[in-house]
Parts: C-alpha cells; structure tokens; sequence
C-alpha cells in the first residue's frame, strides 16, 4: 500500500474543512470496501486518508410517517438489508442491498460509498432513483440537497465540489398502491456485479398506472431514468403489449459499453428483457398491496 | 485383506480439524522475524525490447538491502519441462508479467516504493496473441533464437512459434466419411482459465553461515522444483534444501518454480531470510494456467450410430513459456473421446504467443478436446435420433482395445459408468417444466503409456521400538487426503491401528524422491511403492519373529499389532517387542524401504504389452434449467458415474469427485481470463468468476469399482476425471432444453442468447 497520512475528524465541520483543505490529495475513506482495494492496487495514491467513522449522527436510518426515509451516508448495506423499516416501506432498497456482494462486504459497506463511488453498476443507485432520492451534501459553503438523477455525473464522477461531503440521502414516502422491484442480472449468483440491474417502482389507481419510475445500472456511464419508458406507462392500464414497449423504449435509451463484464449488445437486449420484467413484477405487486 | 481392513474406509484426514479450525499453519505464517519482503518488477507490455533498466535510485532507497536483474543470474534457460525461460527478462519481455526485477526491503511498502523507483526504458514491438496468427508466415517471433537456450533446451516437433506439432491417423477418414450416414462438422473454443487457488504463491528463503540455503515452499513438486531452482542459479543441489508448506489449494499452479528462483537468488544476495507472497494481480500474469484451445472435428456416423470416423485439429496457445508436461500425442488423440473409432486424422499444434505463459491446471489439457468431441457426438444422436447414452454405449472402448496412441487399454469400467447414468435418468425421469432438461457427456483421463509419465518414487517405512511406525515419503499433499492415504496404506499392510502411523513428508534433504502429487497419480503410483516399503518392513518383522518364535516365516501372520503361529495362535511376539528387539539383533532398526513402484508397474505392463497406465473413464449428467430470455442456466441437479478402480477411502474420493465436478462448473460457465493484447483484464476474483457456495447444485455419484491391475488393491486416480466433461454435459443439457449449441467456453448468458438466435 502507498503511505497516507490518515485523518480522524470528530465532526462533520472538523471533515468537511480537512477535505477542503486538502482538495485533490485526500481520499474520504466510509466502509472502505472500494477505496482500500484502489489503494492497495496502487491504483490511486492519495496523500490523506480520511475516515469518516468517528464523525458522529452520519450513521443510522430514521423514517417518519409522511415524510419518508432518511439514510444516513455511513449507514452499512446490512443495516439496509436487514432493517424491518426499510423492508415495510421501500422493499426495493432491501432487495437490492441483499443483493450486493456478501455479508462481509455488506457489513463494511455504506450507502454513501456506493454512492459517491459512482460505478455505473452499483446496486443502490437504481432503487433510490426509482424512489425519487434526493441527496443532502455538506460542503465548505453550507449545505444543499440534490436529486440524485443529478448526483451522477460519469463513471467515479459525482456532482460533490471541493470540500463536499454526502450527509444523508432522504427517500420520500411512497404513495399508497405503490410497488417495486429490483432484478439484477449477473453471471455468478453471488459476489457479482451487476451486468445489468433494473429497478422500477409502480403506483397504481384505479387499475391504472398513476405513476412509474425505472432506473437502470450498468448501462450507461451513470445509473439512468429511461424517461421514454416510464412516459409510455404513466396513465395506461399496465398491459402486456405496453409492457414490451416499455422495454423497448428503456433498451432505446440505453448505451452500454462492453466489457469483461458483457458485450453491449447483450445488455441492451437485457435491459428490454428486464424492464419489461421489472414492470411486470412491481404492477404485480401493487395489484396484491 | 483381513477381516479388519482398513481398504475401504473412510478415516478422516488428518489435516481436517486443523483447516477447520483455522490453524493450519502455512508459509507466510512460518515467516522468520527478521524476514526481508520481495516484490517483483513485472513488465506492462506483451512484447518488447529492454533498452535500458536504471535501478540505481532503488538501490538508494533507505530499508531497501537488493535489487536484483537478469545480470545477477547465470545466463542459462530454464524450465521444468522445456528450457525455455530465464528468471528475469534479458533483451526483451515477451508478456505482460514478466519478471523483470526484484527488491528485497525491510517492509513491503518500502520494496513497493523501490519498483516504482526503477527506470526501464522499453521499445515495444508487435505482439502475436492468438496462434492462427502466429502460426501465418512472416508473424513476429515469440523466440528468435530457441537453439541459442542450450542443450538441454527441448525443442519439441515445430518451427517459428510452433513449439510443437503432431499427426495421429489410422484407416482412410475421407473414404469412412462418404460411406456414413450422418456427417457433423464443428468449431470450438475455449478459453485461458485460472487455479484461483486461495492461497496464492508464496515462497521463504534462508541461508545459513555456510551458504546452505532452506526453502520453504507450497509445492507440490519439491524434487522437480529444487532442480529447476538450482538449475536457474546453478547451485549444487546439495546447497539447497525445499521443505514442503502446507498448501492452500493446488489444481496444477504448484508443480514448477515459479517464485522460487527470485526468493532463493535474494536470500543469497542479502544473507537474510527473504519472503514473497504473490498479489493476486500477480496471480494472473506472474503464473502460469490453463491454455486457450481451438478444436476443429468432424465426426461421421452410420444409420444405427456406430463411429466410423473422426478428423480434427487441436491447437493450444501456450503463451510466451510453456509450462506443460505436454503429451501432444495423447493431447490430441483425446479428440476421438473414449470411443472406437476405425478411421481418424488428427493434427495438434502447441503455439508460441505473446500471453501469460500456460501450465497446467487440474486435468491439464484434457476438458477442452472432450468438450469439442462430447458435444459433437451429442449432435450426431441428436441427428440419428438416437438416445445420447446409447450412442456412447454403441461406441465405448471396451477391456483391450487399442487406442489411437497405439497402445491398449485395460480393466475398463467405462460401459458400466454408462450404465449407471442410463439407470440414474431412468430414475429421475424427465423433467417437466419448460426449459429443462438433462445433458450427458462421458470423459476419460490418463491415456498415455507408462514410459511418457516418468513415475519414480521411493519411500521408507520405519518401525518403532512400541510397534508403531513412522513413513517418510517425498509425496506432498495438497489437501486432497494423500498423507492420510499414504498413512493408511502402510496402516493396513502392517495390521496396526491408523493412527499409529505418523508420517514425515516432502522434504528434499529427508525424504526420498518424489515426482509429483499430480495427475491423478499419486494413490495408484506412490501408493505402490509405499505398500512395496510397508511389505518389506513387514518380511523384516516376519523374519525376526521367525527367529525368536521359531516358526517358518511362512506359517506366521500378522494382525492386531502381532506376529503370530498360524497353526497355534498363542505363540505369538507383538510388533513393539519386534521392535524394541531389532535394535539389538543382527539386521538392526527395522526400516523397509522400495524404490521399486515404477519398476513393478513397467514389469507389469510389459507383460501386458505396451498397455496404457491405468486409464481412467466416467461419465456425468446434468439437470439444468435455462432462461430463453437472459440465457441464464441454472444447474438443478448432477450426478456422476465413475471408474475408480477400488475407493480405498470412500469419502475422500467422494470429495475429489465433488470438488472436480465444482471446478468443471467454473470452466463451464462463468470462467475465463479475458485478455486483449497480451493484457489480463480481469486479474482479481471479482470478474474471474469462480463458482460460490450457491453455484453447486446437488452432486450425487455412483462409484464403479473395476479393479486396476497395477494400483494398490486396484485403485485407479480420481481427482481429475471428474473436471473433464463438465463443460460438455452442461452444454449438452442446454441444447436439449432450449435446442441452442453453444461451442464456445465458457458457457456464459451472453452466447447462450446467441445461439438461441442461431437456432436453425
Ligand atoms: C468483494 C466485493 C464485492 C462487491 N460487490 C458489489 C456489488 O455486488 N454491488 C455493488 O454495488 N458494489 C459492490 N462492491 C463495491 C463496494 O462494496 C460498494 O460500492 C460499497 O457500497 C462501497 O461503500 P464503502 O463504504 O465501502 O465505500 P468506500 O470504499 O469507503 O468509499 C468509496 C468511495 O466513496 C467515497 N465516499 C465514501 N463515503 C463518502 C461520503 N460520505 N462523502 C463523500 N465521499 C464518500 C470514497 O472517498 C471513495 O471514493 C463490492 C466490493 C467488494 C470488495
């Protein structure tokens, strides 16, 4: 491993103004699960390590009736997986942290590192986005709160500026009648990345699709809303011919790359498999809620 | 055999609790205090020239006590098999990987700091990755100057980057294939795959104040790597000691030096104990693995599905070394399955290429010929409309027969293994969900005559003064049970109690010579010559009860921890007084001893003129349910049916045939080292995706038991046939679920999709 010298804030403001400080030669170390792999790579050769577990209230989950979930960064994706809160009212999140590595790797890993790690494969970004997310960032000028289809900029690219800190991410509370589902594909049952991961949340009234958000991972270089999709289902009975037109309106929007992982053709074709899918399984679901 | 016979048992290895229990002590737990840290410098490009190394700053780095090059050894090529590779780059590295350099430091990140203040000025020049384009005139040369590496250097059959190259045929294959009814005709591939050994190389090196040097390695082949060691340094063998570490998997990544040279060059350097432990990057392009192949068959058939001919190609990149024991003959004669076959042309070609260097991994060189021929037989039943067991069964070698190398095979269990896959479908029936169905494919394993294999081995067996015993062998176990078999053998051929036998193993200044534990040959080969070493100890412990009872030798027995009258059973002498009264009598300590496994099993054969070493036939099933949309494949259920010749220990065979078929699945679906121009894309085991607990379907067996002449009461290997038709049975199952045949390894969603679309 490369020599570091490590940080230990004991407070969000003592963090933030560390990070700003050192802007470009500090790496924010949560769960460590991705940043300590690059490290030991060499991969990247920070000359501050800065870990963000003695700062306290970043951690922990809290929901409220009519004003939804509040995830804080450090939360672990065990938490997430396990908490009975997030499995009653956003099972999407539960099943998608499930679904991320193994219980190892869940126990270390935080929500706001895979977030601010930004692959485009991660397994929290679909369910949050499909849950309409937001994401409240702490920097050096005070605090603002961010749609996470804004937090995504590219590959290992996020929207944080220098000395910015993802606080929390805050998930609003669901109409009634709503529904979702997560599916990830990969190769290896388990301790895979996804090859492609479709998130879709579904309300309904009336029989009807009131409302429909999809998010897709691995497709493009950020997780991604295909807009022309959900456009298609919003006011329409969830029928099956608009189901596949669903999936082939998100495989239009879709630009996957090819790599070790799978071609870009085959995950252009999985995503209108998955879509179509997704749709499917959350409209059953909210039919039966 | 007695009535208390320890063949046939299933004593647990001793090695278990302590795995189990998280205390087993390997090598980097055996690191001495003052240890120094190596780390290699390795090259970034596939192919180029070495214009200029600066290691002058590294040097100069406080903590750093070596930085040793091409300069610091004797220019002499080396390998285990063909002389092919020196221990750093010379003028030009010839794959990503390559060592290049190696620092010795105080602490790992002080020699990690030292590579990256190393400066070598590379020129690339073109790489040649695949053997097609290797093999095209005019194509850039792996090795220039192959006669230049010495005399020992073996050349094999080839020219330019062709290392080597072979033709087997019999019959007329062009007349055969007019006259047959059903011609099929098909390509296959299959790619590099990886050990993905847990533990991954590691090596410690010491010296001591007369220049002797101890090497603590997790080999599986401490004689044939001291050579090579010594050959690459040129020491006298008798200043290097190997002593065997525990080892935390093998499939074929521990048979040649690979780290040992540079570990055992930097405790010389430094008269200081060095360590290496390899990263798993370096797993992926310091090491080397299983070769990419490309097969090419014909197959042709008449009406009723008797074979008549087979013509095919078998070409293998071996990467820029080759580190293969590489029987081609045999290699490519796999081609025609374990079949009769009257008519076939077979061509193999082993080529030179600018990627990671190939070895061996479990069952070298075997599951890709079989997927190509198991697969295609498949499709020519599927053409007949025949029933795939049958077809197998029309066709299978039989007691006698003699194979496409020439030589005849013998104690032949491959109908029965047959048999009781067609009894075990028959039972399970057919599945009736959509999208399901059962595939079959048979493998074979060891085809080649006793003379290719080179088995030479020896062991003692010493008695104690309280008639225990203690065997001292050159076998290595790496986990597959060898010890506890070695121990059980010399157990039951002196009537004591399992546990009364300890065991001192693999140590090149203690122990005799030792092969190799690999290719499935350990049981049935070193387990000869123990129970040769177990007898003589035995007929000296006879001889001197002999004298003190005073009964013929020939009217004793022994059982019980007794030598004993046959004829009056109370004139007996316990093995602990035989012992303890050997250390004064005439002929000393008991201490039996043989070297004579190898000649015992040549004589053998000979007799059965120029038959194959003990031949190994299964054949397996797989349930699998596919989707037709994702093309994922799910395995549901497995069985196998295999010949073992005689399962002296039930369960630890039970464990290679599971532990072999989880590998197979690997291969079969999700592995493959992804390279592009020479480079390692996937060098960690998040993206070299080896089968996880939930990958490992139900695996259920019947062991058939057709007695080997020549192995330790008829025990035949075990632990690599069951990797080799993995890939065909599943690709077999999923046509015959979905009707796709996919011909490329691995078996991975992506292609299945595609061949759904290919469907005709
Ligand atoms: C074996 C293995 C399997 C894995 N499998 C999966 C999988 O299936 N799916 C998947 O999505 N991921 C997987 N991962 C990746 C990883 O575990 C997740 O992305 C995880 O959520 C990262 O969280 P962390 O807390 O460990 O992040 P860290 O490694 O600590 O940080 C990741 C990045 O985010 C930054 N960061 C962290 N927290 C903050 C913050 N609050 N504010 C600003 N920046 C921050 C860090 O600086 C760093 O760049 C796997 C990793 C391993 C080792």
């Amino acid at each position: 491993m490369v020599r570091f010298e490590y940080l230990e804030p004991t407070s969000l403001g003592e963090a933030v103004s560390l990070v700003d400080r050192h802007w470009g030669q500090v790496r924010v170390m949560a769960g460590g699960t991705d940043l300590l792999v690059r490290l030991k790579q060499r991969v990247i050769r920070p000359q501050y390590v800065l870990n963000l577990k003695r700062v306290p209230g970043l951690d922990g989950l809290t929901y409220a009736k009519g004003q939804g979930l509040r995830i804080g960064a450090l939360t672990t994706i065990r938490t997430i997986e396990t908490s009975p809160v997030v499995k009653e009212h956003y099972p999407v999140l539960a099943e998608a942290a499930g679904m991320l590595g193994s219980v190892q790797v869940r126990n270390l890993a935080t929500v706001g590192g895979n977030l601010c790690n930004a692959s485009p494969s991660a397994e929290m970004p679909p369910g949050l986005l499909a849950y309409g997310a937001q994401a409240r960032i702490v920097g050096p000028k005070g605090e603002r709160t961010v749609p996470l289809d804004q937090f995504f900029l590219g590959p290992g690219q996020t929207c944080l500026l220098q000395g910015d800190l993802l606080a929390e991410v805050l998930v609003p509370e669901s109409a009634p009648k709503t529904a979702g589902v997560y599916i990830k594909l990969s190769p290896r049952a388990a301790m895979d990345c996804a090859v492609v991961g479709v998130a879709a949340v579904v309300t309904l009234e009336d029989g009807k699709c009131k409302d429909c958000r999809i998010a897709l991972g691995a497709v493009a270089p950020t997780p991604l809303r295909p807009r022309s999709a959900e456009d298609l289902l919003r006011g329409k009975p969830l029928d099956p011919g608009l189901r596949e037109r669903a999936g082939q309106a998100a495989m239009e929007e879709a630009k996957p790359i090819t790599d070790v992982r799978g071609s870009a053709e085959y995950r252009k074709e999985m995503v209108k498999v998955l879509t179509r899918r997704a749709v499917q399984q959350a409209f059953q679901r909210a039919m039966a809620s | 055999m007695t009535a208390t016979s320890l063949i046939g048992q299933s004593i647990v290895k001793p090695d278990a609790r302590d795995k189990a229990l998280g205390r087993t002590q390997y090598g980097v737990d055996l690191k001495p205090r003052d240890a120094l840290v190596a780390k290699v410098l390795r090259s970034p490009h596939p192919h180029a020239r070495i214009l200029r190394m600066d290691v002058s700053k590294a040097r100069q780095l406080p903590g750093v006590v070596a930085v040793v090059t091409a300069e610091d050894t004797p220019a002499v090529h080396y390998g285990r098999w063909v002389h092919d590779r020196t221990v750093f780059a010379r003028d030009k590295v010839r794959h990503v990987g390559e060592p290049v350099a190696a620092v010795a430091a105080v602490d790992e990140d002080t020699a990690e700091e030292a590579l990256d203040l190393i400066s070598v000025e590379y020129e690339q020049i073109p790489e040649v990755v695949d053997p097609q384009s290797a093999m095209a005139p005019g194509a850039p040369l792996v090795h220039e100057d192959m006669a230049s590496y010495g005399p020992s250097t073996v050349r094999r059959g080839g020219q330019g980057n062709i290392l080597d190259q072979t033709v087997i045929s019999a019959g007329d294959v062009e007349k055969a294939l007019a006259q047959c009814d059903v011609v099929q005709r098909q390509s296959y591939q299959a790619p590099a795959t990886h050990h993905g050994t847990i533990q991954t190389h590691e090596a410690v090196a010491s010296v001591d104040a007369t220049g002797k040097v101890t090497l603590w390695s997790a080999t599986k082949s401490a004689f044939a790597v001291r050579q090579t060691v010594c050959l690459a340094l040129g020491l006298p063998m008798s200043r290097l000691r190997l002593i065997v570490t525990a080892m935390g998997g093998d499939f074929g990544a521990r048979g040649t030096a690979v780290i040992e040279p540079i570990v055992v060059l930097l405790a010389l350097k430094t008269h200081r104990p060095v360590a290496l432990t390899l990263t798993r990057q370096e797993e992926f392009t310091g090491t080397s693995y299983r070769e990419p192949a490309y097969m090419e068959l014909e197959v042709g058939a008449k009406k009723d599905g008797t074979l008549l001919a087979v013509r095919g190609k078998y070409t293998i990149d071996t990467g820029a070394y080759h580190d293969s024991v590489g029987h081609l003959r045999p290699n490519t004669a796999m081609l025609v399955g374990p079949y009769r076959v009257p008519n076939f042309h077979l061509e193999g070609f082993v080529v030179y290429t600018n990627n990671v260097p190939r070895g061996h991994v479990r069952a070298p060189r075997a599951p890709y010929p079989i997927f190509a021929i198991e697969s295609l037989i498949d499709a020519v039943a599927d053409k007949l409309g025949m029933d795939p067991v049958e077809m197998r069964l029309k066709n299978a070698v039989q007691n006698g027969d003699t194979v496409p190398i020439g030589a005849v095979v013998e104690h032949v269990g491959f109908t029965q293994t047959l048999q009781a896959v067609s009894a075990h479908l028959e039972k399970e029936g057919k599945p009736q969900a959509p999208n399901q169905a059962w595939g079959v494919a048979a493998g074979q394993w060891s085809i080649h005559p006793i003379e290719s294999g080179g088995p030479t081995s020896a062991a003692y067996v010493k008695v104690n003064e309280d008639g225990t015993a203690v065997l001292v062998t050159g076998v290595a176990d790496q986990g597959a049970g060898q010890h506890a078999l070695m121990a059980q053998i010399v157990a039951e051929v002196l009537s004591i109690p399992y546990d009364a036998v300890s065991l001192v193993a693999a140590d090149t200044d203690l122990t005799p010579y030792e092969q190799a534990t690999g290719g499935s040959r350990t049981t049935y080969r070193a387990g000869t010559t123990v129970r040769l070493a177990a007898e003589d100890a035995r007929r000296q412990l006879i001889s001197l009860a002999s004298e003190r009872l005073k009964v013929a030798g020939a009217d004793l027995g022994m059982e019980g921890g007794k030598v004993f009258s046959r004829e009056a059973p109370e004139v007996s002498v316990t093995l602990a007084a035989l012992g303890a009264a050997s250390l004064g009598s005439r002929g000393g300590p008991i201490m039996g001893s043989s070297n004579a496994g190898r000649a015992e099993l040549m004589e053998a054969m000979a007799k059965a003129h120029g038959t194959v070493d003990g031949p190994i036939y299964c054949c397996h099933a797989a349930q699998v349910e596919v989707d037709p949309e994702t093309g994922q494949v799910k395995v549901l259920k497995y069985f196998v049916a295999q010949d073992v010749g005689r399962a002296l220990n039930p369960k630890l065979v039970e464990a290679q045939i599971q532990g072999g078929v989880v590998f197979g699945l690997g291969g079969a679906l999700t592995e493959a080292v992804a390279e592009q121009q020479g480079h390692v894309l996937n060098a960690n085991l998040l993206d070299y995706r080896q089968p996880v607990a939930t990958s490992v379907p139900p695996i259920e067996m019947t062991l058939i038991e057709e007695p080997s002449q020549f192995g330790p009461w008829g025990a035949k290997g075990v632990g690599e046939p069951p990797t080799v038709p993995v890939g065909a049975a599943i690709a077999n199952a999923i046509f015959r679920a979905v009707g796709a045949r996919v011909t490329t390894l691995p078996l991975t969603p992506d292609r299945v999709v595609q061949a759904l679309k290919n469907r005709p």
